[in-house]
């Protein structure tokens, strides 16, 4: 199909989104005749000002160019005239025209689809739930989808990976820009794992401030549902999971403490109605599918007594000094020291740079 | 006709004899110095001028020549005016001078009187260890200082007349005397550990700090109390010995840093020079080297406040105090050598924005940042630094609280009897404290138990850590055991000594 060409042609134009796209297509019938189109007709359509845009760019595109140069790299595009477009963004109301993708994985074959996002500064509570969360659903064949970035969704990411599962990272930069640079090697595994790496923006595109919100659209988009774990007053998966509600998604989240700044807006989204997740089944039961299975329940009783128990009963998800401890237990530093390394050495607490200890 | 008047030059915190000799010739007016004198010793001829004049003694019209001898050792400042103007007066016959045991050291103003000249005290501790018996001649102001030191007989000045009338005979002044022992207690202990709210961490750590002579850095948000807790580390020191300050007075004594009011540093010195300090402001040095900041704190405690925002040059020359205990400053005109054993405190921010452990305000830092910042923090410096501290910074109902704190004199007596193990321990040996041990000593001294060492095995393992950080644990869990009298090394001495490392354990990658 030649169209396509143009279709990625208009993808490389800043500025062209769904919207304006579908104008032009309404108007011109196909990519390749809108391309092709003078400036004042296009400024009808788009405003003078895109379509001295459109002039500007087309004088240095290529539209063929641009498609070898894609294949060479092996990336795929998928136009929302593919029939393997992903059917679940298709439906959302201004689905990305055009996506390109790293990685073999076909959207409509499967269809148990969900994305994990959260803060990319998480405590370490948060990055066990992500673990915990991402690893039994992918151990029952669910996609996860996320961002790729730093903290909650990386953790949810390699967790699958290390699954052996299969999970879809959409990028807010173009396929050749990984970002954070720090996660290539993960993207690398999770194409290698059979999942992919998807975006809508040209595969040479830095990572705009501006791209990540629209971006969240297509995460909540490809998904029956999106969880929330650990997210602060203000963060990019609380933007995901505002996409979610309006496009109909479930929207659920895991709570935390109320001392943790880090819990604060994933609270205050199951204050508003989410679901409260406390477990993988409570998350397919959000989405219909009751197993039936008993619930597994992670509040176990601490099966440390003595000493070790009574130093643990201070220490929660949200993190204490060891200052705060020392008095709090009121116990002279050798003994403190001792039983708080035994502790840490169990892999029950963690301590972090600026002297807190957590609850993992 | 010649004269000649003894006199004397600092030379590093020791002394040198200088022979300041006089003679005035007929001929057309001149005024020579000779002797390898810099600037400010030349400019001694026109304020000699000026005060035999206003003295009421006449100044000669003929050729003066004065040589400093021995000629080939470089003179500065302005301490030989009082014994060239005596030299002058003694050659031309208005004073009878023969005296071969007056040493004189002064500056003249131009009406006479006698200021004050740095490093009397090297001077007079270099005359007394002489053996003969010299009498020190020194401005009223330098006196006390001079007569710090015993076996000297040390005479204060006001007026270059208040000399001649002496040395005539027209006047009888005693030898100043000066009780050392009120002199040592006279100043205050300084700022007392008590005044520290909370901070048990941050107190142990400078506990272990002064019993074992370990160098340490305190990582926490502005305002938590770093500097505060760093400045009462001195008081946990046990005092010093009189020899001891004699020691640290000579080298504030040719720092110029004594007054009539405190002759004596007779507590143990704190320096915290500005993160803007100059290499040379630091170890010491100059065309006429001067001691540093790190000689100024010999027998007491550098404190580098924002330690990475130092120069890194700057840091990096601390590493030959750090290893030896003084500092060799070679210049083109001399090499002189300044004693220079400190404790070294260094503060520092635990992350970029400075508020990562901060209870009030959220940081705003990126793990990235926090690691790359941390990675920045170690280095050969920090290999030399056995405890690391995070300190938080508390609420307010905390800093608040009623509770009485443990004194300095409290911890004192821990960190003495710590001290006092540590001695034995090390008899015959080169050195004196556990902050000392080398690989070779820790083996000897330091070696675990069973159960202690598979815990600090396990550590190792599980929380990353460096193996840079096993001899420093060593190290610092041996100076715990002392603090508590143990002679064994037990788990719970280990355990401790590990979480002094938080910048050698591996955080999660972020």
């Amino acid at each position: 199909m030649e169209d396509r060409n143009f279709w990625i042609a208009f993808n490389h134009v800043m500025g062209i989104g769904p919207i304006r796209f579908q104008k032009l297509l309404n108007v011109f019938g196909d990519a390749k005749t809108a391309w092709r189109a003078g400036v004042k007709e296009l400024s009808e359509i788009i405003g003078p000002g895109m379509a001295q845009k459109v002039e500007e760019e087309r004088k240095k595109i290529e539209p063929e160019k641009l498609r070898e140069r894609i294949e060479s790299k092996n990336f795929k595009v998928l136009t929302l005239k593919d029939d393997f477009y992903p059917s679940l963004l298709r439906n959302i109301s201004n689905p990305p025209f055009l996506l390109y993708m790293w990685g073999d994985f076909d959207f409509n074959q499967l269809d148990l689809f969900i994305s994990i996002v959260g803060t990319r500064r998480p405590t370490p509570y948060g990055r066990k739930i992500a673990r915990i969360l991402a690893s039994e659903l992918a151990k029952d064949k669910w996609v996860i989808v996320s961002g790729l970035a730093l903290g909650i969704d990386g953790e949810a990411h390699s967790s699958v990976v290390r699954e052996g599962g299969i999970t879809v990272g959409v990028l807010g930069s173009g396929l050749e820009v990984i970002y954070p640079s720090s996660h290539r090697r993960l993207a690398e595994e999770i194409v290698d794992g059979g999942g992919a790496i998807i975006s809508e923006y040209p595969p040479l595109c830095p990572p705009r401030p501006e791209n990540f919100p629209p971006r969240n659209r297509i995460i909540s988009g490809l998904t029956q549902g999106v969880v929330v774990v650990e997210a602060p007053k203000r963060s990019g998966a609380l933007i995901t999971a505002d996409f979610a509600l309006e496009q109909g998604r479930e929207v659920m989240a895991v709570p935390g403490s109320i001392f943790s700044p880090q819990s604060e807006g994933a609270n205050n989204l199951i204050a508003q109605g989410a679901k409260l997740i406390q477990n993988k089944e409570d998350i397919l039961e959000a989405l219909g599918f009751s197993s039936g299975k008993a619930k597994k329940s992670y509040g176990e009783d601490s099966p440390l007594s003595g000493e070790k128990g009574e130093l643990f009963s201070f220490i929660d998800s949200s993190g204490v000094f060891k200052e705060e401890l020392l008095q709090l237990t009121g116990w002279e530093e050798g003994k403190f020291f001792r039983v708080l390394l035994s502790l840490e050495l169990q892999g029950l607490v963690q301590e972090s740079p600026g002297g807190k200890i957590f609850r993992l | 006709m010649l004269a000649r008047v003894l006199s004397a030059t600092v030379w590093g915190v020791d002394a040198r004899l200088v022979e300041v000799e006089v003679d005035v010739a007929s001929g057309l007016p001149t005024f020579q110095i000779v002797g390898l004198p810099d600037t400010a010793v030349q400019e001694a001829r026109e304020r000699v001028r000026s005060a035999i004049k206003n003295s009421g003694f006449f100044f000669p019209g003929g050729r003066v020549t004065v040589n400093l001898a021995p000629a080939s050792l470089k003179k500065s400042g302005s301490e030989f005016d009082l014994p060239i103007a005596l030299g002058v007066l003694a050659a031309t016959g208005q004073m009878k001078f023969t005296s071969s045991s007056v040493v004189a050291m002064g500056e003249l103003s131009l009406s006479g009187e006698i200021k004050p000249i740095n490093g009397a005290l090297p001077v007079a501790h270099f005359l007394s260890l002489s053996g003969k018996n010299y009498r020190l001649f020194l401005a009223r102001e330098n006196t006390k200082e001079g007569a710090l030191v015993e076996n000297l007989e040390v005479y204060g000045f006001r007026h270059l007349n208040e000399v001649c009338d002496f040395l005539q005979g027209k006047i009888d002044l005693s030898p100043v005397t000066l009780d050392r022992e009120s002199l040592f207690s006279l100043e205050g202990v300084g700022e007392d550990l008590e005044e520290v709210k909370g901070q048990r961490g941050g107190k142990r750590a400078l506990e272990i700090a002064a019993a074992g002579g370990h160098h340490l850095l305190l990582i926490g948000p502005p305002g938590s109390g770093k500097t505060m807790l760093a400045r009462r580390l001195p008081s946990l020191f046990p005092p010093l010995s009189l020899d001891e300050a004699i020691e640290v007075t000579k080298i504030h004594s040719v720092a110029g840093l004594l007054s009539e009011k405190r002759p004596l540093v007779s507590q143990r010195p704190f320096r915290a020079p500005h993160h803007t300090i100059s290499d040379v402001a630091l170890i010491g040095g100059g065309q006429w080297p001067r001691p540093g900041e790190v000689s100024l704190a010999h027998h007491g405690v550098l404190f580098l406040d924002e330690a990475l925002e130092f120069r890194r040059n700057v840091l990096e020359a601390l590493r030959e105090p750090l290893e030896v205990g003084k500092i060799t400053v070679a210049r083109a005109s001399t090499t002189i050598t300044y004693p220079a054993s400190f404790t070294l405190a260094l503060a520092c921010n635990p992350c970029p924005c400075g508020y990562l452990g901060d209870t009030k305000k959220t940081c705003t830092c990126s793990y990235r940042q926090i690691a790359r910042y941390r990675a920045k923090l170690s280095g050969p410096l920090l290999d030399r630094i056995d405890l690391q501290v995070e300190i938080p910074r508390l609420d307010f109902s905390e800093i608040a609280s009623e509770k009485k704190e443990e004194s300095s004199q409290e911890v004192r007596e821990r960190v003495k009897r710590a001290r006092e193990i540590q001695a034995e321990r090390f008899r015959g040996e080169k050195i004196r404290l556990n902050g000392q041990m080398s690989a070779r000593y820790l083996r000897r001294f330091s070696s675990l138990g069973g159960e202690a060492k598979k815990l600090l095995e396990a550590s190792m393992e599980s929380l990353a850590l460096s193996a840079r950080a096993y001899h420093r644990i060593l190290k610092v869990a041996r100076t715990i055991a002392d603090l508590e009298q143990s002679e064994t090394i037990r788990v719970e001495h280990v355990a401790e000594a590990i979480h002094y490392r938080s910048l050698d354990r591996k955080y999660e990658e972020f």
